[in-house]
């Protein structure tokens, strides 16, 4: 039984691949690294996950039961979907329409019409999957790839500056209600979570053209391997680089195909919530009335398990969320803002028509 | 191999516009690395601003500029050089720092989308070797003597201009081409132009200013329907744009639109003295919330207001609110 094979467990792969990764290659390793805390250490797994694995290790029976090698359970397939972090929005309704926040282990996908805020929510993604786990963050990091040039580290630096202020406040709460380690950890300098330490959680790439964007997504399991807390890639957008270029649209559709499989297979093993930020475009009806679709058509429609329509509410200045795909949740549409702290709900009471955003 | 870029070690460039109030707007002025748009009716202002920008850039650091030349590619015809002989007389009289020879125009007509990519092109070639050949000089062009060699040959290109993109691009196509084919050229176009400026401006810490026409927005549906319109309508912006009591949609449409880094619109209103309130609104910005201020056009060129001074903005506010 000890000499159970790490690649042989049945494991949520992206836990295997920590495993492997942190050098263990049997059960007997595992046994002697002192308990769940070290082990999530030197793994980069969180608590809960290194928890996970060794209580599938002490429920593992003697040899004999090697049929179950590689294969996983539904019920253990289910926990770790359940158990799976989210990484939250902070805006409440945005977070509920998505069942809780953006997925782990899938691909998600927003698209809207320029200055609607993907960007906005693409910076709030990738510092709030930093939010700790005593809040139940992701306590992970991000990799942000910037196709647009939209990224401006000021304001990346001023959404920082909001969350930070919103999760002392919330460690405070919990003191106050008998959870002070939060709070303690912020004091003594355990937990660290300022605009630095925010800003060096994010792995920030600018790419120029679809050559250089393939050649990273290539190399992206690679980069997961070598930064296992990474939780979180977001590209935007996903779409920019492909509206040129093409002139065979045959080719077009075979290359986001590739691209769509490859960003699915890494969200999976990697465990990492991949989020597309995507382009729309106007789409002319059979009565002559026009919509907005996104880019990319019909074929890239599949590459994402979960996809997102951010539009402009009736009223002026109110910004909407539109769910119309989901593994499990039904459609829904839900509204948001975004202030100078960055993303966020609408303020209690308001119906919207936000006018000037706040400075 | 690719490499992550180091967040904390990024300083935000920005070229003021000569005015601290713009500035203040603009939290610093026009940001290097990506594209501004400039979208207003004709007469509103726009090519005041850019004039002033080509002039601005040229300022020592201290003074908010980045100490360099401006690259002025002109699509309407004549480039308006006598007015920008003007405002750098009228505002920056006896500065030896500031002169039309920081300010090279693209002295070729250009006409079609093909023209401007190839004057796109050579300014990468004279990024790359960041030597001072002029392609033409508005000094030349006004006729004085050519500024010292050693001032120019310690500046380097920091500002690109393009007025307008709308007119090389809103007659492009030929007319047996089928409609829709003649939109997806000219989106392809627009989207290759558009990730060359984005590469040459983030590179070489470019400042981009691009201005576009606008058309008059049809579209008066009150937004009574619940749904995702396309073109203009609700649902594909935030509020409608308003300039001379119409309202008006920036041109090239939404492909365009998902080009440019920053939107500004300037518009022009009529007060109800009978004077005209200019206003700089900003559309969508990554670094901007929805807001905007007031300016007045003078000899000097472009000043902002503030709040208070704009006596006249109360007819702009019934606009905008």
């Amino acid at each position: 039984m000890l000499r159970q094979e790490v690649v042989t467990m049945p494991l949520p792969p992206h836990l295997r691949n920590k495993l492997l990764s942190a050098g263990f290659t049997n059960a007997s390793e595992l046994e002697r690294c002192g308990g769940p805390v070290a082990l999530a250490r030197e793994t980069g797994m969180t608590p809960e996950e290194a928890h996970e694995v060794l209580q599938l290790l002490g429920e593992r029976l003697p040899a004999g039961s090697d049929w179950r090698a590689g294969a996983v359970s539904a019920a253990t397939l289910l926990e770790a979907h359940l158990a799976a972090p989210r990484i939250v929005t902070m805006c409440r309704d945005l977070d509920e329409l998505l069942g809780g926040g953006v997925a782990t282990g899938q691909v998600t996908e927003f698209c809207g019409v320029p200055g609607i805020g993907k960007t906005q929510l693409g910076m709030q993604l990738a510092i709030n999957v930093q939010v700790p786990a005593a809040l139940a963050g992701a306590q992970g990091q991000a990799v942000y790839v910037d196709t647009e040039g939209s990224f401006m580290v000021e304001r990346c630096a001023d959404i920082a500056e909001g969350a930070v202020r919103h999760i002392t406040a919330m460690a405070e709460k919990q003191a106050a209600s008998g959870r002070p380690a939060l709070a303690e950890g912020f004091r003594s300098g355990a937990v660290v979570f300022n605009v630095a330490s925010l800003l060096r959680g994010i792995f920030y790439f600018r790419i120029h053209d679809y050559t250089e964007q393939l050649a990273l997504i290539n190399m992206l399991p690679r980069f997961l391997q070598q930064y296992p807390q990474i939780r979180l890639v977001v590209f935007d957008s996903i779409t920019f680089h492909f509206r040129q270029d093409f002139t065979d649209m045959s080719q077009r559709t075979r290359v986001a195909t590739l691209m769509a499989q490859q960003l699915i297979a890494t969200a999976q093993t990697y465990g990492v919530a991949v989020v597309l930020m995507n382009q729309v475009t106007t789409k002319v009806m059979e009565d002559g009335s026009s919509k907005l679709v996104p880019a990319l058509g019909e074929s890239w429609g599949h590459a994402a398990s979960t996809r997102v329509m951010l539009h402009w509410g009736v009223h002026d200045n109110e910004r909407h969320a539109a769910l119309f795909k989901s593994p499990h949740l039904p459609p829904g549409n839900v509204a948001f803002t975004v202030t100078a702290d960055g993303v966020r709900g609408m303020p209690r009471g308001s119906r919207g028509g936000a006018g000037l955003a706040n400075r | 191999m690719l490499q992550p870029i180091d967040l904390t070690k990024q300083i935000p460039l920005k070229t003021t516009l000569g005015c601290g109030v713009l500035d203040g707007f603009l939290r610093g002025g026009l940001p290097c690395g990506i594209i501004t748009e400039l979208t207003g009716e004709a007469a509103a202002g726009k090519t005041q601003l850019v004039l002033q920008s080509l002039l601005t850039v040229q300022l020592p650091r201290s003074e908010g500029g980045l100490d360099g030349k401006a690259v002025y590619i002109y699509t309407e015809g004549k480039p308006p050089v006598e007015r920008l002989q003007s405002i750098l007389t009228n505002r920056f009289n006896g500065r030896p720092d500031i002169n039309l020879a920081n300010v090279l125009i693209e002295e070729r007509p250009i006409t079609t989308p093909e023209d401007l990519l190839r004057s796109v092109r050579q300014l990468e070639a004279l990024l790359e070797r960041e030597a001072v050949v002029p392609i033409a000089t508005a000094a030349a062009a006004a006729g004085s003597r050519v500024a010292d060699a050693a001032t120019l040959s310690r500046r380097v290109v920091r500002l690109l201009v393009i007025d307008s993109v709308a007119r090389v691009f809103r007659d492009a196509g030929e007319s047996d081409e089928p409609q829709v084919q003649q939109l997806h050229r000219r989106a392809a176009q627009l989207f290759g132009l558009t990730a060359l400026l984005k590469r040459l401006a983030q590179e070489h810490q470019l400042a981009v200013l691009l201005t576009n026409q606008v058309m008059d927005d049809f579209d008066s549906d009150g937004g009574t329907s619940v749904g995702i319109k396309g073109g203009g309508g609700a649902g594909s912006r935030p509020a409608p744009l308003v300039s001379s009591g119409r309202r008006v949609l920036p041109a090239l449409g939404l492909a365009w639109a998902n080009c440019v880094n920053c939107r500004l619109f300037v518009a022009r209103h009529e007060a109800g003295n009978g004077g005209v309130v200019r206003s700089l609104q900003v559309v969508f910005a990554p670094h901007l919330p929805h807001s905007y201020c007031c300016f007045k056009v003078d000899q000097q060129g472009i000043q902002g207001l503030l709040d208070e001074a704009a006596e006249q903005g109360s007819a702009l506010r019934r606009h905008l609110d």
